[in-house]
């Protein structure tokens, strides 16, 4: 996404959940959100097999009897 | 006499053989409160007269002869996101002082007191327990004890800076992606993230459910072992308390290492620590006499996946704070929850699933190994108001750093006892390690902080104040 895309996309999600978006506020939360956006790309490019489920609420190992 | 640096092994050692009084501890901790929390800034309340009942409480016990619990006499605080009742619970914020005050304590402090402690005040936080560094706004920045011109980290960073700063032997924390790790690293004290789901949350403020978990910090090693054994209880209200059974690490914590397949991270853990990072880790291996390293699966994108499922859990928690309490919030962290709250679906819904592959690769992982190693914070404490940190050649945003090295491993829900290790050039400042189990195996990390402490390479320093 462009510097251009990501301020747009700021303003509008915020609108959309009637958060407050005036442009200082979105200028800032807009540079957070691209270096999120960044990580989100190489998480994107992982390849999860269709019947891999959500967490949950995780455990992260089962516990011996 | 002087009481306010004893372990709680010797607190609850001199009530019971008469040395010293309950109360007599209390005014002890009480003064030394009085006297150093301005430099510090730990706490943001103090339940003096509960406290007191408490203290005459455990002494009216022992003069009936009966036994004593495991902590009887020994003074702690929490990190103000735990109920206490009565009391309003702030998690670091202002916006929930319209809050109701908790109608009961929080089930971690109903374990402490019936465990014979004594709940002595609230401790400073980042606002939501959202950052590393607990430079707090609303409630002033908590200050190092080693330094009070850097941070205790975060976000519980009150809880450790009170145990350096020799105020409470104990104290609680949360930990979602290394708000226990971070600051016990800093500020030089023992910390335990145990594994997911071994604790129960029921009555704190929470933050991210799929990731918090609650721990402790301590002056000694046997304080936090004992700190954790009474803990423990399984709660079949909080659905994320996954354990049926009491596990207790007091009794083997002498039992030794012998046989222990231990290993030092490198790749990603090695690539974002500094030079005395490092070393803190080299020490400890040379001290264990173990020199193999270990590549942690997916480490980069772990993290990654943790950082997205944190803002958007705890922007979707805040929306309605973000939506007309806005200008109250923390000026430091606000924008990303609000950034968080706009996350699209699907990056949370992706690292969700990946979660459970990662889960099963960092089992295998286990399969292998007993113990892993490596740095709790990738520098030591920074000057309060630090923006930007140099790691090896890249320019980072500090206060998301701090955490680089904890949220891979809190991700996959492992138990990490964070211990306190010196830096040999580090102008006196602290730098933890990681002490990292499988799940489930708190008392195997608990045997290595044993070792390293009867070696005598972790310690807590005194500080002047």
């Amino acid at each position: 996404m462009t510097n251009d895309q990501v301020l747009k996309f700021v303003q509008i999600s915020a609108n959309a959940l009637g958060l407050p978006a005036d442009a200082d506020r979105v200028s800032r939360v807009a540079a957070h959100f691209q270096r999120t956006a960044a990580m989100a790309q190489q998480l994107d490019q992982v390849d999860l097999p269709a019947d891999l489920e959500i967490a949950e609420i995780y455990c992260p190992k089962p516990i011996a009897p | 006499m002087s009481l306010h640096n004893l372990s709680s092994t010797e607190i609850t050692q001199g009530i019971s053989n008469g040395i010293f009084s309950a109360s007599e501890v209390l005014k002890s901790t009480l003064d030394r409160i009085e006297a150093t929390d301005k430099k510090i800034n730990a706490f943001t309340a103090k339940h003096v007269d509960r406290a007191i009942q408490k203290a005459k409480s455990v002494d009216a016990l022992r003069a009936s002869g009966a036994s004593l619990p495991p902590l009887a006499g020994v003074p702690f605080a929490v990190k103000n996101l735990f109920d206490v009742q009565n009391q309003v619970t702030l998690a670091g914020s202002i916006v929930n002082r319209h809050h109701a005050p908790a109608k009961q304590d929080a089930f971690l402090v109903q374990q402490m007191t019936a465990a014979g402690a004594v709940l002595v005040g609230s401790l400073n936080m980042d606002e939501f327990a959202y950052g590393f560094t607990t430079e707090n706004t609303h409630y002033g920045p908590c200050r190092n004890p080693h330094d009070t011109s850097r941070i205790s980290g975060g976000s519980s960073g009150g809880s450790g800076a009170a145990v350096a700063a020799h105020q409470v032997p104990l104290t609680l924390g949360s930990d979602t992606n290394g708000s226990i790790r971070v600051p016990a690293s800093l500020c030089g004290v023992w910390g335990l993230k145990p594994t997911f789901g071994r604790l129960s949350r029921r009555g704190t403020f929470p933050f991210v459910n799929s990731l918090d978990h609650l721990g402790g910090f301590a002056n000694s090693l046997d304080g936090l072992a004992t700190m954790y054994d009474a803990l423990q209880s399984p709660d079949a209200i909080d659905p994320g308390c996954h354990v049926k059974k009491v596990e207790s690490v007091l009794p083997t914590l002498q039992n030794g290492i012998k046989g222990f397949r231990i290993g030092v991270l490198n790749g990603f853990f090695e690539d974002n620590a500094s030079p005395q990072a490092r070393e803190v880790v080299a020490a400890a291996a040379n001290a264990l006499g173990v020199n193999a390293q270990v590549q942690w699966p997916d480490a980069t994108l772990g993290r990654i996946a943790a950082f997205i499922i944190t803002a958007s859990e705890g922007g979707a928690l805040h929306l309605d704070n973000l939506r007309h309490r806005i200008e109250e919030m923390e000026p430091l962290s606000v924008d990303r929850f609000m950034s968080g709250a706009l996350q699209p679906a699907a990056w949370y819904i992706k690292a969700q699933r990946f979660r459970r592959l990662y889960r099963d690769k960092v089992n295998a992982l286990f399969e292998n190994w007993d113990i892993l190693l490596a740095p709790a914070t990738p520098v030591s404490a920074t000057i309060i108001g630090t923006d930007w940190l140099e790691i090896q050649g890249q320019r980072l945003p500090s206060r998301a750093a701090m955490g680089l090295l904890t949220q891979p491993i809190s991700f996959a829900g492992c138990p990490v006892v964070a211990a306190p290790m010196w830096p040999s050039s580090n102008h006196g400042l602290p730098l933890g390690i990681q002490i990292i189990a499988a799940p489930w195996r708190e008392d195997l990390a608990f045997r290595v902080a044993k070792q390293l402490e009867s070696i005598g390479i972790s310690h807590l320093k005194e500080v002047e104040l």
